[in-house]
């Protein structure tokens, strides 16, 4: 479950921690690669009928296919990194889930991915500011505002006024 | 007063669609009326003085028609005034005021299939969902419940024109819907829409919450709007003016009485629009906009439904 956070910037995702939903029926627990403890216990506590996977680089197509079966009284329980965790529940949204059937446990990392205001490239991996776009080149200020969409940060050139005097290098969580 | 813009309309036809529900044809003074959403409602505003009354009404005529709108008002006799004023008092020919449509009741255009349930006069909103769902293509199935002695307009034009995807329940003829039998094994994706009386909303989420589907797949309107209560005091901080709410009358009401402008759109506590600054007083809250935090701060209320609990507040006005 996400809630937004009520000072500084709005669209930062803020992660609570996952509970079973005790109302479903159906419950699926997807994992972007090994199926981390947490996963793993809620799925060991869910009593009803359930299905766990876990996708190594999954494809799109293959995330669809996961859900062509879902029912409208399951709950979807994803982990994995924060682009893997958007990116499933876009297709989710997209095959008719609502958002309170979808519940993303704290991604496993704090790598983001970075959209790029001028070319529009997503660079990964990133995990400080600013940050070379591996589209254009240009050296990017991180923020926190993020797309549910792209499962990415929003992103402008460092400095744009003297891009010559780059802002000391900082970490980013 | 009011804080949007009303517009003059003339009632040019009025039809007893049910016993106990007549439908008014609206066309403006001058020029066009807007087009609208699916789902969108307008406050009527009738009377004076004394007998003035506001209510909102869902359009129910198709959204793209601009020439008029359609309303269907149910007469309540317990209601403090403004159904009856419409039923008795209006006639063709006669004028109106009319906020600009606004929609708190919009399908969910994302979702795979759309299940409509109506109560009685709550096909009202469904009439405008339906053009536009037919239009898009959208798989839809409308469950209407009504009595045929008092409300059951439209159910055989629906049927004719619908055929399978209408489903009429005359409680009369001793027809009723099984809520759980339609709600479950619906596909994913799948969006509930009730509107009609508390009772009927109540059923549909109680359904849909013992069968697990989730609660952001159901959509209710309710204009019950606001309910008699105990009278009361209130004063107003900032003018020092104070001004008395009759049983029957809302907080909202009286402050429009008093020519004192504040901002409405559902007055159904639904929107959040008519929020006001409670600066003394035990409040009684009937909204449903409110967080129960915020209800138990006791700072804000919302004036169109809820009320003082005791005999006095003062509003930060
Ligand atoms: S007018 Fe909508 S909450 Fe009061």
């Amino acid at each position: 479950m996400q809630t937004e956070q009520v000072n500084g910037v709005a669209s930062k995702p803020v992660y609570t921690p996952v509970e079973l939903n005790p109302k479903s029926r159906f419950h699926l627990f997807i994992a972007e690669q090994d199926v981390p403890v947490e996963l793993q216990s809620l799925y060991d506590r869910c009593q009803e009928d359930k299905a766990v996977a876990a996708y190594a680089s999954a494809s799109d197509a293959q995330l669809l296919e996961s859900l062509v079966t879902f029912p409208l009284t399951g709950t979807l329980y994803l982990a994995g990194t924060e682009p893997f965790l958007w990116r499933v529940a876009s297709h989710a949204r997209e095959a008719g889930l609502c958002s309170d059937q979808v519940r993303l446990l704290a991604p496993i990392s704090r790598e983001r991915h970075l959209f790029c205001c001028h070319c529009h490239t997503i660079t990964e991996g990133v995990t400080y500011s600013p940050y070379a776009c591996s589209g254009c080149g240009a050296m990017l200020e991180v923020t926190d505002h993020f797309s549910r969409l792209h499962g990415a940060y929003f992103s402008f050139q460092a400095n744009a006024e003297d891009s010559t005097d780059m802002p000391e290098k900082r970490e980013v969580n | 007063m009011s804080s949007i813009d009303q517009m003059s309309v003339k009632v040019t036809a009025i039809e007893q669609v049910a016993p106990m529900i007549k439908a008014f044809t609206l066309q403006p003074l001058e020029g066009q009326l807007t087009p609208f959403s699916a789902g969108a409602h307008v406050v009527v505003e009738m009377g004076e003085g004394e007998q003035r009354y506001r209510n909102a009404y869902s359009l129910m005529s198709n959204p793209n028609d601009n020439r008029q709108y359609q309303i269907a008002v149910r007469l309540q006799e317990a209601s403090r005034g403004g159904s009856i004023y419409m039923h008795e008092q209006v006639a063709v020919g006669d004028e109106l005021k009319i906020s600009p449509p606004a929609n708190l009741f919009a399908p969910a255009w994302k979702a795979n299939k759309h299940v409509l349930f109506a109560g009685g006069v709550g096909i009202t909103p469904f009439l405008s969902y339906v053009p536009v769902m037919q239009q898009r293509e959208a798989e839809f199935e409308l469950h209407y419940m009504y009595r045929s002695q008092q409300t059951g307009a439209y159910s055989a034009e629906l049927t004719e024109q619908l055929g399978d995807a209408c489903r009429c329940y005359d409680a009369d003829q001793g027809s009723r819907c099984d809520i759980a039998a339609v709600m479950a094994d619906q596909p994913l994706g799948t969006h509930f829409y009730i509107c009609g009386p508390e009772s009927l909303i109540e059923a549909v989420r109680a359904t849909a919450d013992e069968l697990g589907i989730p609660a952001g797949a159901i959509h209710w309107e309710e204009f019950a709007g606001a309910k008699p209560g105990q009278p009361f005091k209130v004063e107003l901080s900032r003018s020092g003016v104070e001004l008395a709410v009759a049983a029957d009358t809302s907080l909202l009401e009286a402050l429009e009485a008093a020519d004192i402008d504040i901002q409405h759109l559902c007055r159904a506590g639904v929107c959040g629009q008519c929020v006001c600054d409670v600066t003394e007083g035990e409040i009684e809250h009937r909204d449903s906009y409110l967080s129960d935090a915020e209800k138990q701060s006791g700072k804000q209320m919302m004036p169109c439904v809820s009320r003082a609990a005791g005999e006095r507040l003062v509003l930060d006005i």
